[in-house]
């Protein structure tokens, strides 16, 4: 069971707890998630904290967490912080 | 501001309306009450004039009839001048209410009496009368209109009524005189018969009435003051068929009567007569051709109407001030509970909230808003209650994060210059947090001729990200005391956080390790923001942050670093500082701030502060903002 979450104009510390509380209701559920990022333009440290701790409950769980339609702009934030390699995408 | 009171306000808000409805009243009854007056003095004027004429008219008739059968008894009897007295004299015990009675004769008509006969009858007092001959030369009768009139009419003509006349020679008294002519056996004219028709009861039954309807008025006044026609209130007045007057109770002018007339009232025949103060009642006189005239002042016609509308409006303004003084009272009374609970209300409002508020008797409105008021005192009560408690802890929450705050700041090198011995090295660092505590950090510190430097930035801020700070810096300060490898260095650091770090926390960090003598820098990047050098970007291997995964190996870089260049360190609190548009400062932003720049450290720092300050304008600052820069000389 794979379910899609999507992430609007950006993920910082003005929304992540939402975020974060909305992705591990998916997980809790027992479903793999895939977290469309096509309209998302910016991902602040905290945001990143989030899709990390994410995929760590994930894979506590057995489940999987995998992102898609990254832009170039949040691209180049993972590309300097190194997140890049740390995620599957779909 | 003088403060109004309420009460006031109804009291004459009620007060106008009561007033108004008074003026409405008071209005309708003066009009009623002119109407009643004019009515009633209708009614007043017809009863006068029907019966003084009724009477009038009543003694004409009776005067008449009696005329015309006396005068049989006289033509039966006028053979000699003592039998014409005898049968005046006849006349006069038989008709009780004659005064006099008269026979005058053609001239010479009885011989030896002379040219001139005129006998007559009258009564002295009511049981003697006395006859005598009048006519003379002196008392010429002949040319009298009485007898040329008497003498010009037929027999079956009426009779001729002269005018009201004062006779003195008998009495002095007031008389009018029927006359019809006499015949002889063949039928000729030989001279007129009367009779005297005393009109003294006329006068008296005039004054009399006046005088009543003047008692009625109060108008008590002697008939001699009453001169001029202002002072005249009521009066009658007898004209004859060419409107001349024949009698009156006084003297005021008939002539106004010629003057133009208003109905008043058509059934009891009243009018107003036009350019003077007086209404009029007229009545023909039957059985002649008088008339009789009731004039009516009108001051005396509203005498009473003023009279009832001056006491009905003195008892009104006794009663409106009676009413205005109960309602005022009783307002005042019923408001007095509102002032009561304003005071109280302020009292509450000065922060009294024991303040007790006032109880009233009647379960009305007023108690409702004390009720109400009572519960709003309570909300007030708790409210203030729980809110000194929240600010208290608030308070106490506040002062040990100012101590956490003063703990962080003590734990990074603040002194600058930082190295004041020295001549080859300058650097300047600052860090700003966005709360009391961030999770910014920076260190440096130069051991062995060797530059240990770092910039970090943990995941997220305030408190949370301040505990991981303090535990990176110190193990920051512990590792590089041991190894001058950056990799090392991070490595290890890594691999400490990482353990037992179930919140995810992570920290881009960047360690750099600055050989003074070679200026060789070898330098290690966690995922943090590649750094400048001079105007360019520092190359930097993309290598994730520590704390994310111990299953990481750090990769190193070297270069050196210019005589003369300047070295530029930053975390995101500077490229996404946030204006009110929620737009970034960004990295174009600081590239044109470092390429318009030449001088110290400190002096690149600030003006990159001053620059931010001014993007960002009044809106709170997002992120820590740290900044490290350091020029070899």
């Amino acid at each position: 069971m794979t379910e899609t979450y999507k992430i609007d104009r950006a993920l910082d510390s003005f929304n992540y707890q939402q975020v974060q509380s909305e992705i591990l209701e998916i997980l809790e559920k027992g479903s793999d998630v895939i977290i469309d990022m096509t309209t998302c333009n910016y991902v602040s440290s905290t945001g990143l904290r989030v899709l990390l701790y994410s995929k760590k409950v994930a894979a506590a769980k057995g489940l999987k967490i995998c992102l898609t339609g990254i832009s170039d702009e949040v691209k180049d934030i993972m590309n300097v912080t190194g997140f890049i390699n740390f995620f599957d995408y779909a | 501001m003088k403060r109004s009171k309420l009460s006031r306000r109804i009291t004459w808000r009620v007060l106008g309306i009561i007033l108004c409805f008074n003026i409405l009243i008071i209005g309708a009854i003066l009009l009623f009450v002119l109407e009643v007056s004019l009515m009633n003095s209708s009614m007043r004027g017809k009863y006068v004039t029907d019966g003084i004429a009724g009477n009038l008219e009543n003694m004409m008739y009776v005067a008449k009839t009696g005329t015309f059968n006396n005068r049989l008894e006289v033509e039966y009897n006028m053979e000699t001048p003592e039998q014409v007295f005898n049968s005046l004299e006849k006349i006069l015990t038989v008709n009780t209410h004659l005064k006099g009675c008269f026979a005058a004769f053609e001239p010479d008509y009885f011989k030896g009496q002379g040219r001139w006969f005129e006998a007559y009858a009258y009564r002295t007092d009511s049981t003697h009368i006395e006859t005598k001959q009048i006519g003379s030369p002196h008392h010429d009768y002949f040319n009298g209109v009485w007898y040329k009139r008497g003498l010009s009419l037929a027999r079956h003509d009426n009779g001729y009524l002269t005018d009201l006349y004062y006779d003195d020679c008998v009495n002095s008294s007031m008389y009018c005189s029927y006359v019809v002519p006499l015949f002889d056996r063949k039928g000729n004219k030989v001279g007129v018969y009367g009779i005297d028709i005393e009109l003294q009861w006329l006068d008296e039954l005039m004054h009399e009435t006046v005088n009543e309807v003047k008692q009625e008025f109060f108008i008590d006044k002697d008939d001699s003051i009453e001169t001029s026609d202002d002072d005249i209130y009521f009066s009658i007045q007898i004209q004859d068929s060419q409107g001349n007057r024949i009698a009156g109770s006084d003297s005021l002018d008939t002539n106004i009567l010629k003057n133009k007339q208003e109905i008043i009232s058509k059934e009891l025949g009243m009018y107003d007569l036009l350019g003077t103060p007086y209404y009029i009642s007229t009545s023909k006189i039957g059985q002649t051709d008088w008339t009789l005239t009731v004039f009516q002042h009108r001051e005396m016609v509203f005498f009473w109407g003023v009279v009832l509308a001056t006491v009905i409006l003195f008892f009104m303004s006794i009663g409106g001030i009676v009413i205005f003084f109960f309602m005022s009272r009783s307002i005042r009374h019923a408001t007095k509970p509102l002032a009561f609970l304003s005071k109280s209300a302020q009292e509450v409002a000065k922060g009294n909230f024991n303040t007790t508020l006032p109880t009233f008797r009647h379960n009305d409105e007023v108690a409702q808003l004390r009720d109400s008021f009572d519960t709003m005192q309570q909300s007030l009560r708790q409210y203030i209650e729980e809110l000194k408690e929240t600010t208290a802890s608030k308070a106490a929450m506040m002062s040990e994060l100012n101590v956490a705050h003063s703990i962080q700041m003590s734990m990074l090198p603040k002194t600058f210059p930082a190295f004041p011995n020295r001549r080859d090295i300058d650097l300047y660092a600052s860090l700003t947090p966005a709360k009391a505590v961030g999770g910014d950090l920076y260190d440096f510190f130069i051991h062995d001729e060797k530059l240990f430097f770092c910039i970090g930035d943990v995941s997220g801020k305030g408190v949370p990200a301040s505990l991981v700070m303090a535990v990176s810096r110190t193990l920051f300060r512990n590792i590089s005391a041991h190894t001058d490898r950056p990799s090392h260095i991070v490595d290890s650091m890594n691999v400490n956080i990482c353990d037992g770090n179930d919140n995810c926390m992570f920290v881009t960090l960047f360690v750099g390790v600055l050989e003074l003598k070679t200026r060789l820098l070898r330098y290690c990047n966690a995922g943090h923001d590649a750094p400048f050098i001079q105007d360019a970007l520092l190359p930097c291997d993309s290598n994730l942050p520590i704390g994310v995964t111990t299953d990481m190996t750090y990769t190193e870089q070297e270069t050196t670093i210019p005589r003369g260049a300047t070295l530029f360190l930053y975390t995101d609190g500077l490229t996404e500082a946030e204006n009110a548009s929620q737009e970034h400062f960004g990295m174009k932003r600081i590239t044109d701030v470092i390429t318009a720049f030449s001088g110290s450290p400190q002096e690149l720092i600030e003006t990159m502060i001053t620059a931010v300050h001014q993007y960002v304008g009044e809106t709170e600052q997002s992120d820590d903002l740290t900044m490290l820069a350091f020029k070899l000389n």
